[in-house]
């Protein structure tokens, strides 16, 4: 009699396997995603139906820049730098802006955030800001990782999208494009809004 | 024949009742994404150990009579606030992310002071004397609003008025990016009151609400 409960649990517990084992394979995209085809960076083989399961799945949402001051005309007159050991920084002042949004990786694979690039700025890179004690830092970072049904969040005072030499001064209420490389799933193109915060 | 029916439905049933929670709670993860995954910062309004309160200097600080050059390219002296409450905050032009944002916060905060905005000024004094010339930081700090004072000078103007604040300022060159540099700067933003003294410093995360309730406690 109990042999019997326990073949009707073990059915049971087999179509269940059967339909989680389903499940955890979908890996659904949501909406907002603007997903170019998947390209994966560098030599690689074509991948099988079997390996393109596996992927990362990556969203991007609430993707914004914040607007930027009006380029200043390099100083001229009034005061220079008195120390003579000025570094020519990247053009004019005002040439740089940040953008912020967050990655969502529903496949069950993690994946690494590793650049950006935009036609609005000459360089596009990713860097973090840390708090250290009491005191800001900022450097470049090569790879961010995206944990498998995780997400990054790009914000401020962390990492976010850093652009330099920016062609125009970010406004209010317009929309930028950029696009993010990803380790895994390739080049993914986002639009952000432009805002104050 | 109805008893081996029973027991299997019973076996069955315990295994159904787990399936389903075990589906709810999957399914669940699934949709939501995990709770714990992501990316942690160090940054966070929640700081370790509470709430973050602006820090009151007990008693309030004399600062040096130390004169820097504002954007129009006239002294200015820190100390001499003309009556008004001074909030300093030590950053650089070239920073895209946190200065741009206290800028923004400084907007906020003076917009919700309203009349009492008087009574206020706001100061960003540079940790970047090589690119942050005076002009560099009228462009700066006058895109976000023009009553703001941008402060610049030589590297040995700038270094006792920083070592008032207790500031760590260095830079960081960058080889391998087009950034070129970083520096390291304050977090925090100081606030004199209007006898020029140093009395509070606000740490990062107050939010601009916060911020406002801060200064209030010094204005009329």
């Amino acid at each position: 009699m109990k042999r019997l409960m326990l073949v009707g649990g073990g059915v049971l517990l087999a179509i269940a396997a059967a339909f989680g084992g389903a499940a955890c394979g979908d890996d659904s995209t949501g909406s907002k995603t603007v997903t170019a085809p998947k390209t994966t960076p560098g030599a690689k083989s074509t991948p099988t139906v079997s390996t393109a399961m596996k992927e990362a799945a990556i969203l991007i949402d609430a993707a914004w820049a914040r607007s930027s001051p009006a380029m200043a005309t390099p100083a001229a007159g009034m005061a220079t730098p008195a120390s003579g050991m000025a570094t020519p920084a990247m053009g004019a002042s005002g040439d740089r802006g940040a953008a912020y949004m967050v990655i969502k990786n529903s496949g069950s694979t993690a994946d690494a955030l590793i650049g950006a690039t935009s036609d609005i700025a000459a360089k596009v890179e990713v860097h973090e800001t840390k708090l250290v004690g009491d005191t800001m830092t900022m450097s470049p970072v090569a790879r961010v990782e995206v944990p498998a049904k995780g997400q990054l969040e790009l914000k401020p005072g962390s990492y976010h999208i850093m652009f330099m030499g920016l062609k125009s001064p970010l406004k209010v209420g317009t929309k930028i494009i950029l696009n993010l490389t990803f380790e895994k799933a390739g080049t993914i193109p986002v639009q952000a809004e432009v805002r104050e915060q | 024949m109805n008893r081996l029916v029973l027991q299997i439905a019973i076996g069955g049933g315990i295994m159904l009742v787990v399936l389903l929670a075990a589906l709810l709670f999957g399914t669940g993860t699934l949709m939501h994404g995990s709770k714990t995954g992501g990316h942690t910062t160090t940054v966070s309004p929640d700081a370790p150990g509470g709430v973050l309160k602006a820090h009151v200097y007990d008693p309030p600080r004399e600062l040096a009579d130390l004169a820097l050059t504002d954007q129009d390219g006239n002294p200015f002296r820190l100390g001499d606030t003309g009556g008004k409450v001074r909030v300093i905050y030590i950053g650089y032009t070239n920073c895209p992310d946190v200065c741009p944002m206290t800028m923004v916060n400084w907007k906020t905060v003076k917009k919700t002071l309203g009349p009492q905005a008087d009574q206020v000024s706001f100061v960003m004094v540079t940790a970047d004397p090589d690119h942050d010339t005076p002009d560099v930081m009228k462009n700066f700090v006058g895109a976000f609003d023009q009553s703001f004072i941008g402060l610049s000078g030589s590297k040995s103007e700038l270094s006792p008025v920083w070592d008032q604040f207790g500031a760590r300022i260095s830079r960081q060159e960058l080889p391998d990016s087009a950034a070129g540099y970083s520096v390291t700067h304050p977090s925090s933003m100081f606030v004199l009151a209007k006898d020029g003294r140093l009395t509070l410093k606000i740490p990062y995360g107050r939010t601009p609400a916060e911020i406002t309730e801060d200064l209030r406690g010094l204005l009329q």
